[in-house]
């Protein structure tokens, strides 16, 4: 477990199941929790526990935010490296939006940097954000975060056609070794 | 001049095995390739193989396998219709042409237009994305003339023959095409051999187009 402003963050285990279920089911969509088709997912609790479980889906990869008072408010993601390049994907969700406007999530974009580019040594990391993640997007401006591009159209979800938009933060540091 | 030609799509069968894993493992074909170059030539042909596995009849499949074949040509290339989403109507498409000499040939624009009239006119398809490398010109310009649009552009995002590359990403709304049909021709109710014609007229103007403009550019520099 790292120690961060306000919080906590460490890898992700089965009893975090009922946490990451809530955030399927509260109403906000999320890039995050889409699968590779861009298709929502219901997931039960029994699942989600399952996938917990196991390792190569949690370890080093997916990430319970803890607020100072031991509560999950939030998963951070960090996925593996594309095969033909080094980029990694970062994905954030907090059960309430106006996490991202908190130090704790501050201090997340410092800990994923320090794992994406110093650990990893990625060459940049993408970042999927639904246009209607109105936080989350002006999290990611915030912290450096450039757009690639808008797919539109992607999902179909509440009722209403759905935009993707990808951002783009590169390391510093592999631009000083490329 | 009218083109004609006489190829068509047929669904990839586990005869056209051998002839897909020649192509891939042509170098200069694998260039164009996305995925990941290090593949042994056992990981392609189990791909492949994979790829052209049957599906049951009565189940939504997740890829379909196209191959453009001519009586006179033989087989000439693949289209791949990957990651299809039947819930939010949508596909990647992805085309090749194994066939060096037909490449930068019409066939290919013909091949990927009928393609995509079947993902929205048949399989009732809502969106076709596709992402293909900067410097492929040619595959790009093809879809761009059906209609797509550029969505999004990563730099410098694929590693190959110590040469970083950048790549498009394009969507095709159903909207878009049903428009680009009406503007570059009447293709719904016209013949294949109409629609050659009017593809070839259109790609003869724009050049036309182009050597006029750069006549009249260098013209310009001239005085």
């Amino acid at each position: 477990m790292i120690t961060l402003d306000d919080g906590y963050i460490r890898m992700a285990e089965p009893d975090d199941a009922r946490a990451l279920w809530r955030l399927y089911y509260d109403g906000h969509l999320r890039a995050s929790l889409l699968d590779t088709l861009y298709e929502r997912m219901l997931p039960t609790v029994d699942e989600l526990h399952e996938m917990l479980g196991r390792a190569e889906i949690t370890q080093g990869n997916l990430f319970a935010i803890e607020d100072i008072s031991g509560e999950v408010v939030g998963f951070c993601n960090l996925r593996g490296m594309t095969k033909a390049s080094v980029v990694g994907d970062f994905m954030l969700m907090f059960h309430d939006p106006a996490q991202f406007h908190t130090p704790l999530a501050d201090s997340i974009h410092q800990f994923t940097w320090e794992r994406s580019f110093e650990m990893a040594q990625r060459k940049r990391i993408h970042a999927p954000c639904l246009r209607c993640e109105e936080a989350f997007r002006a999290y990611l401006l915030r912290h450096g975060f450039e757009s690639v591009g808008v797919q539109r159209e992607v999902l179909h979800a509440q009722g209403a056609w759905q935009d993707l938009e990808t951002f783009s933060l590169e390391s510093p540091l592999w631009q000083a070794t490329d | 001049m009218a083109i004609t030609t006489d190829s068509y799509l047929r669904r990839a069968e586990r005869e056209d095995l051998d002839t897909v894993v020649a192509w891939m493992e042509d170098t200069d074909f694998q260039h164009f390739l996305y995925g990941d170059p290090t593949r042994s030539p056992k990981q392609i042909r189990e791909q492949i193989v994979s790829m052209l596995g049957r599906s049951v009849g009565h189940t939504m499949p997740g890829g379909l396998y196209l191959i453009i074949d001519s009586p006179s040509q033989g087989p000439m290339g693949m289209i791949s219709l990957q990651k299809i989403s039947w819930r939010n109507r949508s596909c990647s498409l992805d085309f090749y042409l194994g066939v060096k000499a037909m490449r930068n040939h019409m066939v290919t624009a013909i091949a990927v237009y009928r393609a995509l009239e079947y993902c929205f006119d048949e399989l009732n398809l809502h969106r076709v994305s596709a992402y293909i490398y900067a410097f492929n010109t040619a595959s790009w310009r093809i879809f761009e003339k059906a209609g797509a649009r550029r969505e999004v552009h990563l730099r410098n995002h694929i590693y190959r023959d110590g040469v970083w590359y950048d790549i498009y990403g394009y969507g095709l709304l159903r909207r878009e095409f049903e428009a680009a049909k009406t503007t570059i021709s009447r293709l719904k109710s016209a013949s294949l051999e109409h629609m050659i014609a009017q593809l070839a007229e259109a790609a003869t103007s724009a050049k036309d187009a182009d050597a006029s403009k750069s006549t009249a550019q260098s013209g310009a520099t001239a005085q």
